[in-house]
């Protein structure tokens, strides 16, 4: 390694591991490394960045949807999609546990954020689930495989992050979401059935059957947040709307949902308010952060030394791949999702694109590593936000997503098999 | 030394949570003017082209006129799987290490941001859209933003130093 790429390196990890916050660690490693190896006036070059990515367009949507998942929270979604789906799995092997994977999965079609999935969905299900005697390994594994979900169905905050950093289509990256968020959502239950009938946990009383009435009254209960579904994502991907057009209506239909259940207030609206903006401070720092020490490292030519280093190795474009998923799984257990791609997508992406590998393709194999770096300890935000629902301890839930986790591995392997998984639908919108 | 510092503290958290307030605000416009553009555009013909720019200029408050409150709050993410496993001693003194380094880095680009606004001010410089809105407006707000955040820096580090918990929200700063 070279002198500069050395020095950043032990920087990095000597800030981190200091506990700086990501954001000024990555900030404070674009000035030093510039003030090091560049001769430069820093100070103008520094605040033209963060003005320019603090109004970037291609970022408005972010705040939007973060808000429209911040007011349906403070909705009866939750208890709406438990009861509404309750009749149509309860003959299912694994009965109303697979509610986790398809509350999580619905949930994920109007929310951006894993954690708010996480929370949403199982601040119901798993004190229901618990009544009705379900395993209890089995409801907070599902809870902490399924609430990852909603990174990969649109919309989805880290793959709009994504598609800014790698000037990607963030309408194409949502697209692309949607089957192997669907093939990660059928595996799940596919292994919550068959754990189910071989019968190694603890087995639940049997659900009572229920009339074609109610069943009608449920799906009446799944219609708000089925329409709300069809109005964003739909408009979206009919070419109605563009993103941001169709996270303003998202706002504005998970306010009409509010109003229509009767929950819509001050508070409320207040609530919301200032929990996008804790979120969107967050996601601010970090972004400055990295999108300005991208640009310095593209100064200092870094990605293009790696790419020359990786180059010399000779490996295939599987074993490329194969670095790459060990490089995130390893990435994940010390930093969140969400600044693992921004740190590393600089050099990572010209590394992919330089193998041959689409970068739609490979906005959703990461996405898919940095949901399995949502449940593998000790870093995993859906185990805490699990642990502070249930109180159980960290060890037990993540014992319980060990599996959910392996079969994200397996998604993986199948989308790297067969690309045209995820490529099939952007192609055809483009077409 | 909290007792000699608890007026400026207090001022601090307050300015800071009205810095929230604007970014809440700033969160609502925002909302409320893409909605309003979307409906006006779809069903009247009728575009309003200041609400992509000024869009972009909530944008900015959004992201950072909040950053110093969500800094009190817990909600910026650090690695804490070092510090979790030193002596509460060492722990403290590395806390307030990485406050200090974090105060240098934000003064740093606070003032730059400064700077940024006083040469736009300096050139009259104004924005390419029809509105020609004057950009040391929108910039001297995210300068403000992050003057905001070097003061709750240095509010952390004092109530660090005389030994209260720096943080609202414990569960937060661990993510």
């Amino acid at each position: 390694m070279s002198g500069p790429l050395t020095v950043i390196g032990s920087l990095l990890a000597l800030f981190l591991a200091g506990g700086l916050w990501v954001g000024f660690a990555l900030m404070a490693l674009g000035i030093l490394s510039l003030e090091m190896f560049r001769s430069m006036r820093i100070d103008s070059f520094l605040a033209g960045d963060i003005w320019g990515t603090a109004t970037a367009q291609e970022l408005v949507t972010l705040p939007l949807f973060i808000l429209m998942g911040e007011i349906l929270f403070h909705t009866r979604l939750s208890q709406n999609l438990f009861t509404g789906l309750a009749p149509f799995v309860r003959r299912l092997p694994g009965g109303l546990v697979h509610i986790n994977v398809l509350g999580c999965t619905l949930f994920a079609a109007v929310s951006g954020s894993s954690a708010a999935t996480t929370a949403t969905v199982g601040r119901i299900t798993l004190k229901e689930l618990e009544t009705r005697g379900y395993d209890r390994s089995l409801a907070l594994g599902s809870l902490a495989g399924s609430g990852t979900i909603g990174f990969l169905i649109p919309p989805s905050i880290p793959l709009i992050v994504y598609g800014v950093l790698a000037e990607t289509s963030i309408l194409e990256l949502f697209i692309a979401g949607v089957v192997p968020g669907l093939m990660l959502a059928a595996a799940y239950m596919m292994w919550i059935g068959l754990v189910s009938k071989l019968g190694t946990g603890r087995q639940p009383s049997p659900e009572r059957s229920t009339t074609w009435a109610q069943k009608g009254r449920a799906l009446g209960q799944l219609l708000p947040i089925t329409l709300l579904i069809g109005f964003v994502v739909g408009s979206m991907y009919a070419g109605f709307a563009s993103v941001t057009e169709a996270a303003a209506m998202g706002v504005l239909g998970a306010l009409i949902l509010t109003v229509w259940e009767r929950e819509l207030s001050f508070q409320m609206i207040r609530a919301a308010l200032f929990g996008t903006v804790r979120t969107c401070s967050m996601i601010g720092l970090i972004l400055v952060g990295a999108l300005f020490l991208s640009k310095a490292m593209a100064r200092l030519a870094i990605p293009t030394e790696v790419a020359a280093a990786i180059d010399e190795l000779g490996m295939s474009p599987y074993a490329l791949i194969l670095l790459l998923t060990l490089f995130y799984l390893g990435m994940g257990c010390f930093l969140d999702g969400l600044s693992t791609i921004v740190m590393t997508l600089p050099v990572t992406l010209p590394l992919v694109l330089a193998a041959g590998f689409d970068p739609v393709w490979f906005g959703i194999f990461l996405i898919i590593t940095i949901e399995m770096a949502q449940v593998t300890p000790p870093v995993g935000f859906n185990l805490f936000v699990i642990r502070s629902l249930t109180g159980e301890s960290i060890g037990r839930i993540v014992r319980a997503a060990i599996p959910f986790c392996m079969l994200m591995v397996g998604v993986v392997i199948v989308l790297t098999i067969w690309p045209g998984l995820v490529t099939w639908l952007p192609d055809q919108m483009r077409n | 030394m909290a007792a000699l510092f608890r007026p400026l503290l207090r001022a601090i958290d307050l300015l800071c949570a009205a810095g929230a307030a604007v970014a809440a605000v700033a969160c609502a416009v925002m909302a409320v003017m893409l909605v309003t553009e979307v409906i006006a555009t779809s069903f009247f013909n009728w575009s309003q082209p200041w609400a992509v720019e000024f869009s972009g200029y909530s944008l900015l408050a959004v992201f950072f006129a909040g950053s110093g409150w969500a800094l009190r709050e817990g909600a910026h993410i650090r690695v804490t799987l070092v510090t979790q496993s030193l002596t509460t001693r060492a722990a403290w003194a590395l806390d307030a290490l990485a406050s200090a380094g974090a105060l240098v880095v934000t003064g740093y680009a606070g003032y730059a941001l400064i700077c940024y606004t006083a040469r736009s001010a300096e050139l009259g410089s104004v924005s390419t859209y029809l509105s020609q809105t004057p950009l040391a407006w929108p910039q001297g707000l995210l300068a403000t933003s992050f003057v905001l955040l070097s003061l709750a820096l240095f509010a952390r580090l004092v109530r660090l130093l005389s030994g209260e918990a720096p943080d609202k929200s414990e569960i937060g700063a661990k993510e």
